[in-house]
């Protein structure tokens, strides 16, 4: 039962919003955990058994650590001097080394089995292949939800490991917080802190929260519905035929697939976020108007920002700290000095996030390759810093000028649609074709000469529209114009004026109805 | 219970019946048959909204199924054979759910004597969709605002170029089947599809037969013949089904020699659906065995069916103009001739194997 | 205090440090100023910032990243 399917928002989610309000305030943390798993079992059946068993395992290492950590103050309390204090800790340190890698390489294995593990045998078949000898395959299930809720109990160990909070006593309020319905298709990746309090406290519900989170639901609805399914014909069509097309309709399918993947996850992300917000619950943002990014790494910090957060924290700064890259750098700042060495560590804290960003989408080349893409670009991004500023006061230009920030922005979109153009591509191979196949014969008529039957006029009204109104709302939200916080403060005929015209919006010109295949979520299946 | 509480409880039930009178009104106040022009109604509502317009209680018999279903029975073709009168009311990759509906809905104005299902939309079967369906069909069937949501796309689309005739729409394109010849034997792999009938699906089929029994409209299930859908197994389950429920079962699969079935000239996409041959093939097998075993009036030469007469020579005359092709291939023959004539300036300069 | 101001300064002098309370949060200071950053307080106050310490609390303002280098430099 997907979010975004009138199972869901018809029946689903208003009876568990009765049931949680009927219960006593005590036991309401416990409706939320009951229709998360019902949920889940729905997607996966008995596979909410590995869901439960990871946090139960997570719950353990948590408190493991914990253990080792109070063990350790209390020998600490026996010593007098100092010396002995820290030699103390450095003996426990070991020990809650150990628990964190146990705990880590455990989540990790299960993932790397689940998502991974074939594409490693599939490729060291093509060598085993020469010398006469195959792996065989094995057959894997696909948990629901595992990319992201691995990355969510990762991040709790590692942060219960650094002591950034105490451990969690109670397991069924670690289990809810890994298994909340809404996020456990696509997100948003949440740390322990930002949702665990809100989802246990059991809060009753109010007017504000069933306003805003109401209203944050049809919006994304319409983001979807209206004009990311329909688009969906397009590109499915467009990256299927890949070799039919080249010249502008590779541009129109890069361009194409890069909104429809933005108002999709943005929009089934606000679907999330409003189920979120319904029981009281603050889920992180996702979104940040990502298209207004002036650069490409400025483009991350505001696309899929809990998994970008996620990179930051328990990848990049982990390493940019760690005792190698640090002794990199002092000798190389004598050696090569301080330009090149922070280039040097950049690149050495960036090659394993893009590396993990990019197969984190999934087993593949062409996955490998988006990571890489933007490994490249961004370090090369951050070796052009201080030469950029040079350039700019040499030729008397103000950086912060209009027509410049534009021009930013215009460069910023050819780099993301390129990255998408190969995230969707059928395989990487696809992917070079279709891109190198732009440069051969373009022609912008070729669009209305060939436009393929598989969407009609129609449906491109509905998502010309549809975009610009979303383009409208993101960009006064991006010049400071709280639109959502507005149309909440306005009176009530106002308010759900508002509301009744995204409803009929959507009832009239989003993609659904009889013999219409619901376009399934494109990230819950990473 | 606070008076905030009550208050918020009477705004949210306030919300909800504004909602859903305005989706009401905006229901009843839906007429497509009257706002557009048929014509331009090519979606999945074509065949209902064409229904509408016959003239009450004139049709004897009801096709229902998916795509094998309306592919390979031609109604006019029936007139032409039998002078009985019939109607596709199914539709591309139909659910048991809906096709209560569509039995319902085609009922409305009609009493026909006899309800034809082919057996494909038993087998179909997917846990998740056939939940959501069964959630969804009702609303559209109650909500006709929610049906014919679609509709606007009529203001701003072309006329369309399909055809329907009594649910019909021609395709004489022929693609040969050329699998093996005893596809019985064969193994059917679909991921959207059963071997057997689901409980599921077997209590919508009684749903639909207590709805017939109380209208005395009398089920015959059969199956079209597909080398793709088809294999003994299927047809043996469909058996053991129509015998429990009491119904006729006819299998076509197993008489293609009767019908003189050619698979290399009768399927339009290599042994899944009929082509125009096949489909007057199946029509004349059905003609037969309904003058033989069915009580069914011939209706030719009465002037209050003359429409159906006007209709046949239409029809002959598409199929004419058709040459052995199929409305896709025409759509794109048409666009190409436009095509040619907007651009030939500009494309003398290009060559002939230009991609798209 | 006063090195430590003159360090920020270096990386990106557009900013008012002694005021600023969000420096992470607003992206003022990014990843690679992060970076910079580290290696010259490492440096300069003789300390090792490992990664437990690598939260937005420690670095959002000056004051935060001085407490946090006073506090290293007790242990």
């Amino acid at each position: 039962m997907a979010i975004y399917t009138n199972l869901y928002l018809l029946v689903f989610l208003p009876v568990v919003l009765i049931v949680y309000q009927l219960a006593p305030k005590k036991a309401r943390w416990g409706v939320l955990l009951a229709a998360s798993y019902a949920l889940y079992i729905s997607f996966s059946k008995y596979l909410v058994l590995l869901l439960m068993a990871t946090s139960a395992f997570t719950w353990g290492i948590g408190l493991w650590l914990d253990k080792i950590g109070e063990a350790c103050k209390a020998k600490q309390a026996e010593c007098t001097d100092r010396k002995q204090k820290s030699e103390v800790k450095k003996e426990f340190q070991k020990k809650r080394v150990l628990a964190l890698r146990v705990g880590v390489l455990v989540l990790l294995g299960i993932l790397f089995y689940v998502n991974y593990l074939n594409f490693v045998i599939d490729n060291m078949n093509i060598f085993l292949g020469k010398i006469g000898t195959q792996l065989p395959l094995v057959k894997v299930m696909f948990p629901m939800g595992i990319s992201f809720y691995t990355l969510e109990a990762v991040g709790y160990i590692a942060d219960v490991y650094w002591e950034r909070y105490p451990a969690e006593k109670h397991l069924g309020k670690l289990a809810l917080f890994l298994s909340f319905f809404p996020q456990i298709m696509e997100g948003p990746i949440a740390r322990y802190p930002d949702t665990s309090d809100a989802l246990f406290a059991g809060e009753p519900l109010n007017m504000a929260n069933l306003n805003e989170g109401f209203l944050r639901i049809i919006w994304g609805l319409f983001k979807k519905m209206v004009v990311s399914d329909r688009l969906s014909y397009l590109t499915t069509h467009l990256f299927g035929n890949y070799k039919d097309y080249h010249g502008s309709f590779i541009v129109l399918a890069a361009i194409a697939y890069t909104i429809q993947l933005y108002l999709e996850f943005s929009g089934s992300i606000d679907i999330v976020i409003g189920s979120g917000k319904l029981f009281g619950v603050t889920l992180p943002e996702n979104f940040n108007q990502p298209f207004s990014a002036q650069s490409a790494a400025e483009f991350w910090r505001r696309w899929h920002m809990s998994l970008g957060n996620w990179f930051k924290n328990y990848v990049f700064y982990p390493i940019t700290v760690s005792p190698m890259v640090k002794n990199w750098n002092k000798t190389a700042r004598k050696k090569y000095g301080k330009y090149w060495s922070m280039v040097g560590t950049s690149a050495m804290a960036l090659f394993p996030v893009w590396v993990a960003t990019g197969v984190w989408h999934g087993a593949g080349w062409k996955y490998l390759f988006y990571g890489m893409y933007y490994f490249v670009i961004l370090l090369f991004g951050v070796a052009m810093e201080p030469i950029k500023e040079k350039n700019y006061a040499k030729m008397g230009l103000d950086p912060n000028a209009r027509w410049l920030k534009i021009l930013r922005i215009l460069k910023t979109w050819v780099i993301i649609f390129t990255g998408e153009l190969f995230f969707n591509a059928v395989n990487l191979k696809a992917g070079f074709h279709m891109f190198f196949s732009i440069f051969g014969n373009f022609h912008i008529s070729s669009l209305w000469k060939y436009w393929p039957n598989a969407i009609t006029t129609g449906d491109v009204w509905a998502i010309c529209v549809g975009s610009v109104i979303v383009w409208i709302v993101g960009f006064l939200k991006e010049s400071g114009v709280d639109v959502r916080g507005k149309i909440l403060n306005a009176r009530t005929p106002y308010k759900w004026g508002v509301y009744y015209l995204i409803i009929f919006a959507i009832l009239l010109f989003g993609a659904y109805g009889t013999g219409y295949q619901p376009v399934d979520l494109i990230y819950a299946g990473f | 219970m606070t008076q905030d509480s009550r208050k918020s409880i009477v705004k949210l039930i306030l919300f909800g019946a504004i909602t859903l009178l305005a989706v009401v009104i905006a229901s009843a106040m839906m007429r497509p048959t009257k706002w557009f022009d048929e014509n331009k109604i090519q979606d999945r509502n074509a065949r209902t909204v064409q229904m509408m317009e016959q003239p009450a209680y004139t049709i004897d018999v009801f096709n229902l199924g998916d795509s094998l279903s309306t592919a390979g029975f031609s109604p006019m073709e029936l007139w032409r054979e039998q002078g009985y009168t019939s109607f596709n009311i199914g539709a591309d990759g139909i659910r048991m759910q809906e096709a209560y509906y569509a039995v319902v809905e085609a009922c409305e104005k009609q009493k026909p004597r006899y309800l034809m299902i082919e057996s494909l939309v038993l087998f179909r079967y997917a846990m998740g969709q056939d939940l959501q369906m069964t959630l969804s069909q009702p609303l559209y069937h109650r909500f006709a605002f929610l049906k014919y949501h679609n509709i606007w796309k009529s203001l701003v689309e072309e006329e369309g170029i399909m055809v329907y005739h009594r649910g019909y729409t021609v395709n004489q394109n022929v693609w040969e089947y050329d699998g093996e010849e005893d596809y019985l034997d064969l193994d059917i792999d679909d991921p959207n599809s059963k071997m057997s009938v689901s409980t599921f699906n077997s209590l919508v089929f009684d749903r639909i037969k207590a709805f017939c029994d109380k209208k005395g409209i009398q089920i015959i299930i059969y199956s079209m013949p597909s080398a793709k859908n088809y294999n003994q197994v299927r047809i043996n389950a469909m058996e053991s089904f129509a015998k429990e429920k009491g119904v006729t079962y006819i299998d076509l699969n197993g008489k293609t020699d009767e019908l003189g079935l050619d698979w290399s000239q009768d399927t339009n996409d290599g042994g899944d659906h009929m082509n125009l041959n096949g489909a007057r093939k199946v029509v004349r097998y059905f003609g037969n065995y309904f003058r033989n075993n069915l009580d069914l009036t011939d209706h030719r030469g009465d002037p209050a069916y003359s429409d159906w007469d006007e209709e046949l020579v239409e029809y002959d005359k598409l199929v004419e103009e058709m040459e052995g092709k199929s409305f896709l291939d025409i759509y794109t023959e048409k666009k190409d001739k436009e095509w040619d004539e907007k651009y030939k300036k500009e494309d003398t300069t290009n060559n002939n194997d230009v991609k798209k | 205090m006063e090195e430590l101001l003159e360090i920020l300064q270096d990386i990106d002098d557009s900013v008012d440090y002694e005021n600023e309370t969000a420096l992470i949060d607003d992206h003022i200071l990014d990843s690679f100023g992060i970076i910079t950053l580290i290696s010259e307080i490492e440096e300069h106050f003789d300390i090792e910032v490992d990664a437990a310490e690598m939260t937005p609390e420690n670095f959002n303002s000056a004051a935060a990243m001085w407490k946090m280098i006073q506090r290293l430099q007790e242990n």
